[in-house]
C-alpha cells in the first residue's frame, strides 16, 4: 500500500516529463537534415537510438546517419556536414566546454528535469521499499523501464566530424574522398588568401616607411633654404626671404630651424645635391608620350616610373623607361 | 787626430744642416681614375644584383692608435657612408642590376661586397675589399688606397665629387673586369643559385633538393624546379617584397648619406690641412732632434781636440746641436697643437653625426625586425601549403 502510494505520487511527474520530452523531439526530427553544427555531437548520439524512440532524443536538430540527407544527395550532405563539422569544431569545443553531454543549452535543461524526476522516483521507490518487502518485483519492472529508457549518448566535444564520417555507410565512401579533395584545395585557397592579405599589409608598412623618409627629405630641404639665408636654388625652385618660403614638397619653412652643416659659411646652398638617383628636391621629368598614366601600376611598375621620372641622366632615364615598358608588357601578357 | 776631428766635426755639421733643411716633395695630382663602362650591352638575364654590406669600421685599430685623428663614432658613420657612395658609383656604369647597401649577409643577392676601413682621414683613405658571389666563390680581395689633393676640396672645381672618388672608380672597374671574364653560363648559374637559396630560405623542404653544397661551402645546382611550380611562384612574389624592403633600406642610407655629406666634407677638408701639417711638423721635429744630437756628439768630440780652432768648432757644434734639439722639441709641441685641433674637430663632427647614426641604426633594426617577423609568418604559411599539397596536416587553418 505504501509503495503504491509513493508510486502514485511520482508517476504523474515521470509521465509529464516523458510526455514533455517526447513533444520536443517530434519537431527536432524534421529539422535534422539541416545539419547544424552545434548538434554534431548529438547527431552522433542519435545513431544509438532505436528508431521511433523519442525519449532522450536531442532537442535541437542534428546530423543523423540514418537520415543521410535529401534523396539523391547523400554524399553531398555528408561532405557538407563534415565540412561544417571541421569548420565549427572549435565553436563546438567552446560551446561544449562546460563538460556537459555536448548538447545545446536547451537540451541540458531538459536533461536536468528528467534526471531530477528520476531521482525523485528512485527516492520514492526506496522509501516504498523500506516500508515493504514486496517491491522487488516492481523494482525490477521499473528498473527495466529505466534501463529501457534511452538517454542521450555523451560524446566528446571535438573530432565529431571524423566520428560522423566513420558511421557513414560504405556507399558514401566515394563521395567522402571527393569532399576531402575539395577541402584540401579550399585549405590551400585559405592559405593563399592569408598570404595575399599579408602582402598588402607588408606593402603598406613599406610605403609608410618611405613616406617617412620622403617627409624627412622635404624637411631637410626647407632647412637648407634657411641656412642659405633664403637664397634661391635653381634645383629647388624655391623663392623667398630668410625665414620664410616653402619647399616644393609643400612643407612650410620654420623660422629658426636647426642649422645643418658646419662651416658652410655664406656660400649659396641652393640645393647641394649628390650625383645619382636620389635627389633632394625631386625634379621630375615628364614621361614619354607612349607611357600610360600609370593608374594600373603595381608596386614594381610604380617604382620604375618614379625612378625614371626622377633620373637626371637622359640615357639612364631612357633605360628605366625601357624597363618599365618591358615590365608592363610582361604583366599584360600574364 | 786633429785633422780627423776637424773632418768629423765638419761632416757632422754638414749632415745636420742637410737633415734639418730637407724638404719632402709631395706629388699632388688632380687626376681621378675614370670609371669604365661595359664594352657591350648587357642582356637582362646577365645582370647581377650586388649587395654591399656595411663596412667593418676597424674601431679596434682606431682605439689602439694613439695618434689616430679619427674617432669610433666617425668610423661607424663612415662604415655606412662609404658603402653607399660605392653603390652609387657602381650604378653609374650601368653594368649591374640592382646595387644596394644591405645590413647583413642573410639578405640574399647575386654578388656580395664586404669591406673594412683600414685608414680614413681627409688626406688618405684605405679600404680592404672582398667580393664573393652567391654560390660562394670569392672573386678577389684587394686593398685600395687613395690620397686626396688640395684640389679635391676646391669647391669650385670638384663640388659634386667625393674627394676619394678615384678609389670607388677603381673598385668598380675591377669588379667589371672580373665580371667580363665570366661566361654567360656562369652568370646564369649565379642568378639561379641566388634564387634557389632564397627559395630554400623560405621553404627548405620544397627546394633544398635542387642544390648541393660541397666541402668548401660552395653551392651547385643539381636540377631546376619547373617554372610554373606554384610554390616557386609564391616565393618569387615574396622576393619582390624583399626587393621592396631592400630598396627601403637604401632610402634610409641615402637619406643618411645626404644628411652627413656636408659636415663630413668639411671635417675631411679641415683634417686634410691639419693632417698634412701634423705630418710635416712631426717629420721636422724628428729630423731636428736627430741633427741636433749628431751635432752635439760631434761638438763634444771636437772639444777634446788639440788646437784651439778645433775646440772652438766643437763648442760651436755643441751649441748648434743644442739649438737644433730645442727647435725639434718646439716643432713637436707645435705638432701636438695640431693633434689636439684634429681631435677637437673629430669630437665636434662626432657629436653632430652620432645622433644620425643612432637614428639610422634604430630605424634599420626596427624595420629589419618587423620584416623578419613577417618572413617567419610567410615561412609558416608556405610550410602549411606545402604539407597540404603533398599530404600532411597543416599547423593552422583560420
Amino acid at each position: 500500500m505504501v509503495n503504491l502510494k509513493a508510486m502514485l505520487r511520482v508517476a504523474p511527474i515521470v509521465a509529464a516529463v516523458l510526455l514533455f520530452s517526447a513533444c520536443k523531439t517530434i519537431p527536432s526530427s524534421s529539422s535534422s537534415e539541416s545539419g547544424s553544427s552545434s548538434s554534431s555531437s548529438s547527431g552522433g548520439s542519435a545513431s544509438s537510438l532505436p528508431s521511433g524512440s523519442s525519449s532522450g532524443m536531442p532537442s535541437s536538430g542534428g546530423y543523423k546517419p540514418g537520415q543521410a540527407g535529401l534523396p539523391g544527395q547523400p554524399g553531398r550532405q555528408s561532405g557538407e556536414t563534415a565540412k561544417k563539422g571541421d569548420a565549427s569544431a572549435k565553436q563546438n569545443s567552446s560551446a561544449q566546454s562546460s563538460g556537459k553531454s555536448g548538447n545545446s543549452s536547451g537540451d541540458g535543461s531538459e536533461d536536468k528535469t528528467l534526471s531530477d524526476a528520476l531521482e525523485e522516483f528512485e527516492r520514492a521507490r526506496q522509501r516504498g521499499n523500506a516500508g515493504s518487502g514486496d517491491g522487488s518485483s516492481q523494482q525490477g519492472e521499473y528498473s527495466v523501464a529505466v534501463e529501457e529508457t534511452d538517454f542521450p549518448l555523451v560524446l566528446p566535444p571535438s573530432g565529431d566530424a571524423g566520428v560522423d564520417l566513420e558511421r557513414q555507410e560504405g556507399s558514401e565512401g566515394g563521395a567522402e574522398s571527393v569532399g576531402s579533395a575539395q577541402t584540401e584545395g579550399e585549405k590551400v585557397a585559405v592559405l593563399d588568401r592569408q598570404l595575399e592579405e599579408s602582402y598588402g599589409q607588408f606593402e603598406g608598412m613599406i610605403l609608410r616607411e618611405r613616406g617617412y623618409v620622403r617627409d624627412k627629405e622635404n624637411a631637410r630641404g626647407s632647412n637648407a633654404v634657411i641656412d642659405a639665408g633664403g637664397v634661391v636654388g635653381e634645383e629647388q625652385g624655391v623663392s623667398g626671404s630668410e625665414g620664410s618660403g616653402s619647399s616644393e614638397g609643400g612643407v612650410d619653412v620654420e623660422a629658426g630651424g636647426p642649422i645643418t652643416g658646419s662651416g658652410a659659411g655664406s656660400r649659396p646652398e641652393g640645393g647641394d645635391q649628390r650625383e645619382g638617383d636620389y635627389q633632394q628636391a625631386a625634379i621630375t621629368h615628364k614621361p614619354p608620350p607612349d607611357i600610360p598614366d600609370g593608374s594600373d601600376d603595381d608596386v614594381v611598375a610604380r617604382q620604375l616610373r618614379e625612378a625614371a621620372m626622377n633620373e637626371s641622366d637622359a640615357e639612364l632615364r631612357e633605360k628605366l623607361w625601357d624597363e618599365y615598358r618591358k615590365y608592363k608588357s610582361k604583366s599584360k601578357s600574364k | 787626430m786633429t785633422k780627423l776631428s776637424q773632418l768629423a766635426v765638419s761632416l757632422a755639421t754638414a749632415f745636420s744642416l742637410l737633415l734639418a733643411g730637407c724638404a719632402t716633395t709631395t706629388v699632388k695630382t688632380t687626376d681621378i681614375t675614370p670609371l669604365d663602362y661595359q664594352s657591350r650591352e648587357v642582356a637582362e638575364h646577365e645582370l647581377l644584383d650586388i649587395g654591399v654590406l656595411l663596412f667593418d669600421p676597424g674601431i679596434d685599430e682606431v682605439l689602439a692608435d694613439k695618434n689616430s685623428v679619427t674617432l669610433p663614432e666617425i668610423r661607424k658613420a663612415e662604415s655606412r657612408y662609404i658603402p653607399y657612395t660605392l653603390t652609387e658609383t657602381l650604378q653609374k656604369n650601368g653594368s649591374w642590376g640592382a646595387v644596394r647597401v644591405i645590413p647583413k649577409e642573410s639578405t640574399i643577392v647575386d654578388v656580395y661586397i664586404k669591406g673594412k676601413i683600414l685608414h680614413s682621414d681627409g688626406e688618405r683613405l684605405k679600404l680592404q675589399i672582398t667580393v664573393q658571389d652567391a654560390p660562394g666563390y670569392q672573386w678577389f680581395t684587394r686593398d685600395y688606397e687613395e690620397m686626396a689633393s688640395t684640389y679635391s676640396y676646391d669647391d669650385k672645381k670638384h663640388k659634386q665629387l667625393d674627394p676619394f672618388q678615384g678609389i670607388y672608380n677603381r673598385i668598380a672597374n675591377d669588379l667589371l673586369a672580373y665580371r667580363e671574364k665570366l661566361s654567360e653560363q656562369k652568370l646564369k648559374n649565379i642568378r639561379t643559385v641566388s634564387e634557389l637559396k632564397f627559395a630554400s630560405s623560405f621553404s627548405e623542404m620544397a627546394f633544398a633538393e635542387y642544390m648541393t653544397q660541397d666541402k668548401s661551402g660552395n653551392y651547385h645546382v643539381v636540377r631546376l624546379p619547373p617554372d610554373n611550380d606554384p610554390l616557386l611562384l609564391r616565393v618569387k612574389s615574396i622576393r619582390e617584397r624583399d626587393y621592396l624592403f631592400v630598396d627601403t633600406l637604401q632610402d634610409y642610407y641615402s637619406s643618411f648619406a645626404l644628411e652627413m655629406e656636408k659636415p663630413y666634407r668639411e671635417w675631411r677638408k679641415m683634417t686634410y690641412y691639419d693632417v698634412v701639417s701634423l705630418r710635416e711638423l712631426r717629420r721636422e721635429a724628428r729630423n731636428r732632434l736627430i741633427a741636433g744630437a749628431a751635432m752635439v756628439i760631434a761638438g763634444v768630440a771636437a772639444s777634446g781636440g788639440g788646437d784651439g780652432a778645433t775646440r772652438a768648432a766643437g763648442h760651436v757644434g755643441v751649441l748648434g746641436g743644442a739649438y737644433m734639439i730645442k727647435s725639434g722639441l718646439d716643432k713637436r709641441a707645435e705638432s701636438q697643437i695640431h693633434q689636439e685641433a684634429l681631435q677637437e674637430l673629430g669630437g665636434s663632427f662626432e657629436a653632430e653625426v652620432e645622433p644620425q647614426v643612432i637614428e639610422l641604426e634604430d630605424r634599420t633594426v626596427t624595420l629589419t625586425g618587423t620584416v623578419d617577423n613577417q618572413y617567419d609568418q610567410w615561412r609558416n604559411i608556405l610550410y602549411d601549403i606545402y604539407t597540404t599539397e603533398t599530404g600532411g596536416v597543416p599547423s593552422n587553418i583560420q
